[in-house]
């Protein structure tokens, strides 16, 4: 029974990875995960769980994304945002002071992005974002962001540059697997 | 407050001086249902997580909320960790028990909260070799001693960052 377990472990983590054998095609589009909280009227303050569709098409410096989340805990699926916006990697670093702790090769990459959200309550709630991803790694064939501030604003609102409310990705694992 | 703090930190500074494998660990944790001892929101758990034997750990942490007022709440645990399935190397899945005490402290009440922590990491990936573990889908029950109430903890993930080695 163990041995089924771990079989069926191995078989589902393998999927998480991307193939990136001589002469393979790299792949460009995949998935992330990542845990977010929100600090925006009518969007649960609990932690969400977001995953997103991610595209790369050639491995540089923009990335697309768009997705879902939803609120975990006692409301579990009461209330989905969803978000689209362009990561912009900055640089990358082959050296840098996180190595040690990434058994992979990796490379620094911070990025700033932005983009639209959408609250889905019972009005649904648009609002524009920013955000900054000063602890971005790419490991491997993904990508990983720890501690990512982003802002919002509401366009309707009649001071549209004043911010209308906060959030934070917690982490973000991403996979390119396609 | 600060007292217990500088004891837990005193009365555990001694293991580092023993040559265990020891992780930094960090993660996003949400308790439920959101009540006066812990307040709706988005927490963080971030301690340090030491290898006694193969099978037994010992972490201490701290989980400030995040949003919507951040570290207008804050807990602080302590847990024993079992390796269920295995010896913690070489094997790279495992599934992980953790038992223990948490204290939640609210600032807005100023009260304090101790409760027992029992929780199960379903699956985890990665061992001290890799330098990195991640567990995922913790799902963690709190017993109130001083409510006597039932809450519940869940972490789609926590990573352990092996920083040591023996």
């Amino acid at each position: 029974m163990k041995q089924a377990i771990l079989i069926l472990l191995v078989f589902a983590f393998g999927f998480s990875y991307p193939l990136q054998a001589a002469g393979q095609q790299i792949p460009a589009a995949g998935y992330s995960v990542s845990g977010r909280g929100y600090v925006l009227p009518k969007v649960s303050s609990l932690e969400h769980g977001a995953v997103d569709f991610i595209w790369n098409p050639s491995r540089g410096a923009l990335t697309f994304r768009a997705g879902a989340s939803v609120p975990a805990g006692d409301r579990w699926f009461a209330d989905a945002v969803v978000a689209a916006g362009l990561d912009i990697t900055l640089f990358r670093a082959e050296e840098h002071i996180f190595r040690k702790w990434i058994s992979h090769e990796s490379r620094y990459a911070p990025a700033f992005g932005g983009g639209v959200t959408c609250a889905l309550s019972e009005s649904p709630s648009w609002y524009l974002s920013a955000d900054i991803q000063p602890l971005r790694f790419e490991v491997g064939g993904g990508v990983i962001a720890l501690l990512s501030p982003s802002i919002y604003w509401d366009p309707t609102y009649e001071k549209p540059f004043t911010p209308t409310g906060w959030g934070i990705r917690l982490f973000d694992f991403g996979f390119f697997v396609w | 407050m600060k007292r217990l703090i500088l004891i837990l930190l005193l009365s555990f500074f001694p293991l580092t001086v023993f040559s265990f494998d020891w992780a930094v660990t960090g993660g996003p944790v949400t308790y439920f249902p959101a009540g006066k001892h812990v307040p709706e929101g988005l927490y963080a758990q971030a301690g340090a997580r030491f290898v006694l034997t193969p099978r037994i750990e010992l972490e201490l942490y701290a989980s400030p909320q995040i949003t919507p007022e951040p570290f207008s709440a804050v807990g602080f645990g302590v847990l024993a960790g079992f390796n269920l399935l295995e010896d913690i190397e070489p094997a790279y899945f495992h599934m992980i028990a953790d038992a223990g005490v948490f204290f939640s402290y609210v600032s807005e009440t100023q009260e304090m909260h101790p409760k027992i922590q029992v929780r199960l990491s379903p699956l985890s990936i990665g061992n001290p070799y890799y330098r990195y573990r991640g567990r995922l889908l913790t799902f963690g029950v709190l017993y109130d001693l001083k409510d006597q109430s039932v809450s519940f903890s869940f972490s789609m993930w926590i990573q352990n960052w092996f920083v040591s080695r023996h």
